[in-house]
């Protein structure tokens, strides 16, 4: 039975579920709509009041919800950040796998999701996108983020990817008067339901192969069985397995939605979608590699390693010729997620702690590139296209150093974050005897060089463009972005402690599967 | 035994009539009312098999969503069903080919069920629903087993009379009634577990999550709804809260994505209508009343 002490492991998301429900809640009563009501005492002055007035409550509504989602991710990372362990690291009958590994994985998805809430509730509301819901939703994607990550089960698995999926379904398609943010929705629907369909199989060949639902019981069984047709059954339901959560982080082949999706979906989710989605995929399937397929790292590595070297050649290849920006950031997001799959295809403690690290740096990265992207409206109206940088320099100089500053990062310009990030990974794949690996990952990093480094170009050394300044950047905006380009200049002076942290993660993991 | 019979012959008969007429029928809606009789005889059936909690599902989950909205669908959208029928015919031959196919194979089942149906589960230590055992348990028609199970559902903590009666341990009941169980069954009634020695109830059901240990010990006891409830609402709780969010986040974000505000509209707000007073909503006019003589005086 599951003892009632375990729940002060689930504090964060506790906190996380309350938050949401009472958000919601508040939400959906309080005044402050678009629409007042007409009928009843009151209404004969609502219509009366000017339209100034009610969009003064909305917006006030608005930012009432946003912030109230923010401080539940604030107070749900600072419930995560003690982590403490419980003994055997197995709550509520083995149902979740409490460690450090999930602590830390859980404190980037909840960094994650609040800065993208912050950098980019303004944005929606000028986009008039921005639902109390919305909020909501996030959280609840967080939600099942949690839970995915903590997973000791697979049915706890598949329930908290579901959870997070349908959350970010309406997220992306949350834009209603787009019609490319309706596509954005149906396409990641359809395509994110055909890969849980995916998953599920090799879940059920899973089960029916060892009869065991709980990742060490299912580990214990393969471990158990030698010889027979019984491995092959869990070898395919491991490639089902893998190829399900290789959609989630859409790792080359099964990338195809994330160009659309990314393009259509209103930016600040987009830069949701890239940051925070990508790390649960990766804890879990790191999770699943570790401790289910133990038995099985020969065969997953051969297909982590295929896997890595497309998404890095397709991601850097495809991005070159890209006009949207947006766009691009989704084709570099791909090649980021070969980098990262780099590191799994190594079967250690140290290659694991090599995708964490570079996990980590991406956060930062990809948040304050999106929250530059985020800043490109001129006269209220977002730019998506490349050639809208042009000359940037010259009308907000702070903001293209910061770009720079990222865009140098991306392409692993040494002092900055994204070279630590980029050497770890390589230096586990040559750890590990993965020489091709490690050159198609130069390569490939050469190749995207050239369009971080155009971008700095068009930034600093292109004409301006006869359309003026862009709209100055709104505070909090402005905050994250300098922010992140301070982590991601400053890194190196203090980067083992970072690195010893997560290296501490990654072989809590590892010895949990012992 | 022969009520039994004649129960399960009724309503298996039913349910196959049923199912022909849905598939006959002229009319659409009589079609769907026809499906719900044999979603009903099925419920039937499934109780006649002692899976009380799935006849129950089924009546509820089905007859009352599925059926209710495949009315609902029938009545709102004006589809030729003639027309769809023509097309159907054209096509007969090959669903009589499937049709055949899948009764040999269900035939096959049949006959493979009699022999090789208890599955070894010597290598695998974990099994996880404990409806199968329980089905295998109940449903077997020998009246011996039925009542040994009977026993063993009363469990001592329970009953006070029972526990003056047996005089053992649960473990020496457990022992003489359910031999496929696990010889350390124990009553899930938690007093009882902590007061034995080993530490019994299902804090000793071993490191994994989904022991044997916990589905044996429950089917023996106690019926399928009751069993089913009581790890869904301990071991399973998460998984439980988990799918009720799921099912919470859908519904928002069906809200989200379909209802439109629209402007102008009159939105009741009973909280403003009671509140309403006459001091604030009653304006008192002076009203000159018409004056036939004045009006003509004017003129």
């Amino acid at each position: 039975m599951p003892h009632l002490h375990d729940i002060i492991y689930l504090l964060p998301e506790i906190i996380l579920l309350l938050g949401a429900l009472s958000l919601l809640m508040i939400g959906a009563f309080m005044r402050g709509e678009k629409i007042a009501p007409l009928a009843g005492g009151g209404g004969v002055k609502t219509t009366m009041k000017d339209e100034a007035t009610i969009a003064v409550a909305a917006n006030r509504k608005n930012w009432l919800l946003a912030g109230g989602a923010m401080l539940v991710i604030a107070l749900a990372l600072m419930a995560s950040l003690p982590q403490t362990v419980p003994d055997g690291n197995e709550i509520l009958s083995g149902m979740l796998r409490i460690d450090r590994f999930g602590h830390a994985v859980k404190i980037f998805i909840l960094i994650g999701t609040g800065f993208s809430l912050l950098v980019g509730w303004r944005w929606l509301m000028r986009a008039k996108a921005a639902m109390f819901e919305l909020p909501v939703l996030m959280l609840f994607a967080v939600i099942g983020m949690t839970q995915m990550v903590a997973a000791n089960n697979l049915i706890v698995l598949f329930l908290g990817l579901e959870l997070q999926n349908l959350a970010l379904y309406v997220l992306a398609s949350s834009q209603r008067e787009s019609r490319r943010s309706s596509e954005a929705g149906l396409k990641y629907f359809v395509l994110g339901a055909l890969s849980s369909g995916l998953l599920l199989y090799g879940m059920s060949l899973l089960y029916g192969f060892t009869g065991a639902l709980n990742y060490d019981a299912i580990a214990n069984n393969i471990a158990t069985q030698n010889g027979g047709v019984m491995p092959y059954g869990i070898l395919i339901g491991m490639i089902f397995i893998i190829t399900g959560i290789g959609f989630k982080i859409s790792a080359v082949p099964f990338h195809m939605w994330t160009p659309d999706v990314y393009e259509g979906a209103p930016t600040p989710i987009t830069n949701f979608f890239a940051v925070v989605p990508k790390l649960a995929g990766f804890a879990v399937i790191m999770r699943l590699l570790v401790e289910v397929f133990g038995e099985f790292h020969v065969e997953a590595g051969q297909i982590l390693v295929v896997l890595s070297m497309a998404s890095m050649v397709v991601g850097s290849l495809a991005a070159i010729n890209q006009r949207s920006i947006k766009r691009l950031m989704a084709y570099s997001a791909i090649s980021h997620v070969g980098y990262g799959l780099i590191g799994l295809a190594g079967n250690n403690a140290d290659a694991y702690a090599a995708t964490l690290v570079y996990l980590g740096i991406y956060v930062p990265m990809t948040l304050g590139t999106f929250g530059c992207i985020l800043a490109m409206t001129r006269g209220g109206k977002p730019l998506d296209e490349l050639s809208d940088l042009a000359g940037l320099a010259k009308y907000h100089p702070w903001l293209a150093a910061a770009l720079a500053v990222f865009m140098f990062s991306m392409a692993g310009i040494p002092p900055l974050a994204g070279f630590f990030a980029k050497f770890y990974i390589f230096r586990s794949a040559i750890d590990n005897n993965l020489i091709a690996l490690a050159v198609v990952g130069v390569l490939s990093s050469v190749v995207s060089a050239y369009y971080y480094c155009r971008i700095i170009k068009l930034i600093y050394f292109d004409p301006p463009q006869a359309k003026g300044a862009l709209d100055p950047l709104p505070r909090e905006v402005a905050w994250v972005i300098g922010l992140t380009a301070m982590v991601i200049l400053w890194f190196v002076l203090w980067p083992n402690g970072y690195i010893d942290w997560v290296r501490h993660a990654a072989t809590d993991l590892w010895k949990g599967s012992e | 035994m022969i009520l039994e019979g004649l129960a399960f012959y009724l309503f298996a008969l039913l349910a196959i009539a049923a199912g022909a007429m849905v598939v006959t029928a002229r009319n659409p809606v009589h079609s769907v009312l026809f499906l719900i009789l044999t979603f009903f005889n099925a419920a039937g059936l499934f109780v006649l098999l002692h899976a009380e909690f799935l006849a129950m599902i089924l009546v509820i989950v089905y007859v009352g969503a599925v059926a209710v909205l495949f009315l609902f669908v029938v009545m709102m959208l004006d589809i030729n069903f003639r027309e769809l029928r023509q097309g159907a015919r054209n096509y007969a031959r090959i669903g009589l080919a499937v049709g055949l196919v899948l009764l040999v194979e269900l035939a096959l089942v049949g006959g493979m069920y009699g022999h090789n149906f208890s599955y070894t589960q010597s290598n695998n230590n974990i099994t996880v629903s404990p409806t199968p055992e329980n089905n295998e348990s109940l449903a077997s028609d020998e009246p011996e087993a039925k009542l040994a199970g009977d026993e063993a559902a009363l469990p001592p903590g329970n009953d006070a009379t029972s526990q003056g009666t047996t005089q053992g341990t649960p473990q020496g009941t457990s022992k003489s009634t359910a031999d496929e169980n696990n010889p350390e069954n124990l009553p899930l009634d938690s007093e009882t577990a902590e007061d034995e020695p080993n530490g019994g109830g299902f804090n000793a059901s071993g490191q994994n999550g989904f022991s044997t240990e916990v589905g044996d010990r429950i089917s023996a006891s106690i019926n399928n709804t009751e069993a089913i409830g009581r790890v869904l609402y301990t071991k399973y709780f998460l998984m439980f809260q988990l799918a009720g969010l799921v099912l919470l986040v859908a519904m928002i974000g069906a809200i989200t994505l379909t209802l439109r505000q629209r402007g102008g509209v009159r939105r009741q707000v009973i909280s403003e209508q009671l509140a309403r007073h006459p001091a604030n909503s009653v304006h008192l006019v002076k009203v000159t009343p018409y004056d036939p003589l004045k009006e003509s005086t004017k003129k």
